[in-house]
């Protein structure tokens, strides 16, 4: 044989391997299952399985009627009357054959599109989003038996993959839309990529309730794009305001990464600390991939603040507090504004450097609010009693919790009426009370945001008092003193 | 801030060994085998990863780890080099780097498969900072400064002392010659390439006990170290050493006299400047 055909010889081979196995996936799939439900004249209920097509065998006393309901897909009622007179219980057969046709399915599944990072550097956070929107898919499905004003119309969950690029979110966005036919979208937790992503949503008018922390999501007069959770502005509001009012401090340095998120976070809380009169003595973008930011933080070495301001992602917040102990950098308080560490990890990554930082979080595990006790339940019901749900998940969960109840009272799953019933949004979940506005903004975000702090290794709720456990530890001691 | 001064070099310096350390094993395959090693920072990221694994299932100290990562990773350069490599510089010459990227692929998508795009840190590992005339100087990043000087002394007097690094040295400059004064050319590839991986391995190792892991962490670590290669002149063993060094200062200055923000920009200028002034590097030998 020549190479030529040596490689065509490979080639077939690797196909035929391929289609062997799309051919014994195909086969395997579980066959379509229905249940026969036989009652006899004494209320006797014979309940069994079988497939597409099967012969049942019943008792039947004289003179009865037997009532022969195939539960699924479709209803038959079959009555059976033994031909022959009965004087005396006598067994009779009866055959029912019912053939499956795709026609007369239930409620057709509500697609729902969940789009967020499961590869590339966002990817644990991504995770966290959908474990916990499969949480509540869960609830409706398995405890309500589906929405209950459609039919009891399961939920089907359609996970999608930014890969943590804003190209790829919104090709993903469109898939989902046009080939999917998802109903709505939630995602995607990178305020870069849901940009994009929500722009694709409110082009074909698909309701996109997002995960994401720029103001700008809802600052675009969309009609179909709705936040739960409170986004950065209150989250960063909240930073300053926490060093300022709660804490009477007077001066602060401002460090922020240097993506979409981070500068918001960046403008937001200079506006916010030039209002309220805090002094920033320093106040700096960084690059979130720096392997070393040890320049910037001997700047704010030199400058002495009260306090640190940040605006950060997972390992550039890991990397700051443990640089800070290596360069001696010692404030009064750490506040990293909520939105882009994920407390769970940052707690799992930087160890005890990382005890009496702050986070103006959106949520955490140890609130007192009753749903927040529920989702925890549930949470840990599904992925073991150890495991704790972070701020990312409650974000994802709110949103889920959000488009759920919208679809329900939509009772319908076109996309307008959900949007809607969107508008018309009036709950108290995880978080707090939510109820959009003109925006689709959260009224409630300021409210709802939680300061959380590191406390013997946990984090802890220390505002809002209806949800807070513990209360705040300032200054924190310095590094010489741990 | 002028007080600040020393500790900006210092922290330059610090690094700067890093960078260097990543470039050495890299320099030494461009020199020899006249090829670039694009998965140069994938190997250090697979090295970071057997020391991460080491530290968390065995307890083994990272800088201890360096004793299994070296001969680990001088066996896969071999292995790459004998049975890969040796076979595509018989292709055209972009194959070796069309196969890198390959390599570079599936590195990280095995690591994302097998350990998941989790961040790692050696959990629990404490580096110990101490004060030294008024600067703060943390000890493991000491030690990959003086573990970039060590390896660079130490090649360089294998390249010029020993009768390998002869061997070493007549096959980068005329593989033909050295064919003819009986020198086994193949072995010297082998051995050469088994080395620059060892070294990427080493670098992994040490830089695990200052950074986190995840799989496409070798990447920015791979590119700063070509840089550095050929910054210093490809093939040049103290190049390797000045050029990491170098850039971890220029970027530790505009990263505190400017903005964090600016660093890479003021860094990678000062680079193309220096190419095109110098193309064949600072310390390279005009061809």
């Amino acid at each position: 044989m020549t190479k030529v055909e040596t490689g065509l010889v490979i080639l077939v081979i690797i196909l035929a391997v391929i289609a062997g196995v799309g051919y014994w996936q195909a086969a395997t799939v579980a066959p379509v299952t229905t249940t026969v439900t036989s009652v006899q004249t004494k209320s006797t209920t014979i309940t069994q399985t079988m497939t597409t097509t099967q012969t049942t065998t019943v008792s039947l006393a004289p003179g009865a009627t037997a009532t022969v309901t195939v539960t699924q897909p479709v209803t038959t009622t079959a009555t059976v009357t033994a031909t022959q007179t009965i004087t005396q219980p006598v067994t009779t057969t009866a055959t029912v054959t019912q053939t499956v046709t795709a026609a007369a399915k239930p409620p057709e599944p509500i697609k729902i599109g969940v789009l967020f990072p499961l590869t590339g550097a966002a990817a644990p956070m991504g995770e966290g989003h959908v474990k916990a929107i499969q949480v509540y898919a869960d609830i409706v499905n398995n405890v309500w038996g589906g929405i209950p004003t459609l039919g009891g119309a399961k939920i089907e969950l359609v996970i999608a993959d930014t890969t943590t690029d804003p190209k790829v979110a919104a090709s993903e966005a469109e898939r989902l839309i046009t080939k999917e036919k998802v109903v709505a979208i939630l995602g995607c937790y990178r305020s870069a990529d849901t940009l994009p992503a929500s722009e694709v949503a409110e082009r074909y008018g698909i309701p996109f309730v997002a995960s994401a922390g720029t103001p700008i999501v809802t600052a675009r007069g969309f009609k179909y794009v709705f936040r739960a959770h409170p986004p950065v502005v209150p989250t960063t509001n909240w930073a300053v305001d926490l060093v300022k009012n709660v804490f009477g401090y007077s001066t602060a340095a401002v460090l922020c990464e240097n993506s979409a998120m981070g500068q918001s976070m960046y403008n937001m809380s200079l506006a916010r600390a030039k209002a309220l009169g805090l002094t920033i003595v320093h106040s700096e973008l960084y690059s979130s991939s720096a392997p070393d930011l040890s320049p910037m933080l001997l700047k704010v070495k030199a400058a002495k603040p009260d306090a640190i301001i940040a605006g950060s992602y997972l390992t550039d917040a890991v990397l700051m507090v443990k640089q800070m102990r290596e360069y001696d950098v010692n404030v009064k308080a750490l506040v990293f504004i909520g939105g882009g560490v994920p407390s769970e990890k940052f707690l799992e990554l930087a160890g005890k450097d990382g005890e009496y930082a702050f986070i103006t979080a959106l949520w955490n595990y140890d609130s007192k609010r009753p749903s927040s006790i529920e989702f925890l339940k549930a949470w840990q019901a599904k992925y073991g009693a150890t495991s704790i749900p972070d701020q990312n998940a409650a974000e994802a969960y709110e949103s889920a919790v959000v488009l759920v109840d919208a679809i329900m009272r939509a009772r319908s799953t076109n996309p307008d009426a959900i949007r809607d019933a969107l508008t018309k949004t009036q709950l108290i979940s995880i978080s707090g009370p939510i109820e959009f506005d003109a925006r689709g903004e959260n009224k409630y975000g300021y409210a709802n945001t939680h300061i959380i702090q590191v406390q013997g290794g946990k984090w802890v709720t220390v505002l809002p008092e209806e949800a807070a456990s513990a209360k705040p530890i300032v200054p924190m001691p310095p590094w010489s003193a741990r | 801030m002028q007080e600040l001064l020393g500790q900006i070099v210092v922290q330059g310096l610090m690094v700067g060994g890093i960078y260097a350390l990543a470039a050495a094993g890299l320099t030494l395959i461009a020199g020899v085998m006249k090829i670039i090693n694009i998965a140069h920072g994938e190997l250090m990221m697979l090295a970071m990863y057997t020391t991460y694994f080491l530290y968390t299932l065995f307890g083994l100290d990272p800088l201890l780890s360096v004793a299994v990562t070296l001969p680990l990773f001088f066996a896969i350069g071999c292995f790459l080099q004998r049975f890969c490599i040796e076979r595509l510089i018989k292709g055209p010459p972009m194959s070796v780097i069309i196969f890198a990227s390959g390599l570079i692929f599936f590195a990280q998508n095995l690591a994302a498969t097998s350990w998941t795009q989790d961040f790692k840190v050696l959990r629990g590992y404490t580096t110990t900072t101490f004060e030294l005339f008024g600067l703060r100087l943390t000890s493991t990043r000491l030690a990959i400064l003086a573990s970039a000087v060590i390896v660079t002394v130490l090649l360089y007097m294998l390249l010029s002392k020993t009768k390998v690094g002869r061997a070493i040295r007549a096959t980068s400059q005329n593989i033909e010659s050295a064919q003819l004064m009986g020198v086994n050319v193949k072995l010297t590839r082998v051995l050469s390439f088994g080395l620059g991986v060892a070294l990427a391995g080493l670098a992994g190792s040490l830089l695990m006990t200052i950074y986190y892991l995840y799989p496409a962490v070798g990447t920015p670590f791979g590119v700063v170290a070509l840089i550095v290669v050929f910054l210093g002149g490809a093939g040049s063993i103290f190049g390797a050493l000045i050029g990491g060094l170098a850039l971890g200062i220029v970027e530790a200055f505009t990263g505190f006299y400017l903005a964090l923000e600016l660093k890479d920009i003021a860094a990678y200028i000062a680079f193309i400047i220096i190419l095109l002034v110098r193309p064949w590097g600072l310390f390279g030998v005009k061809e």
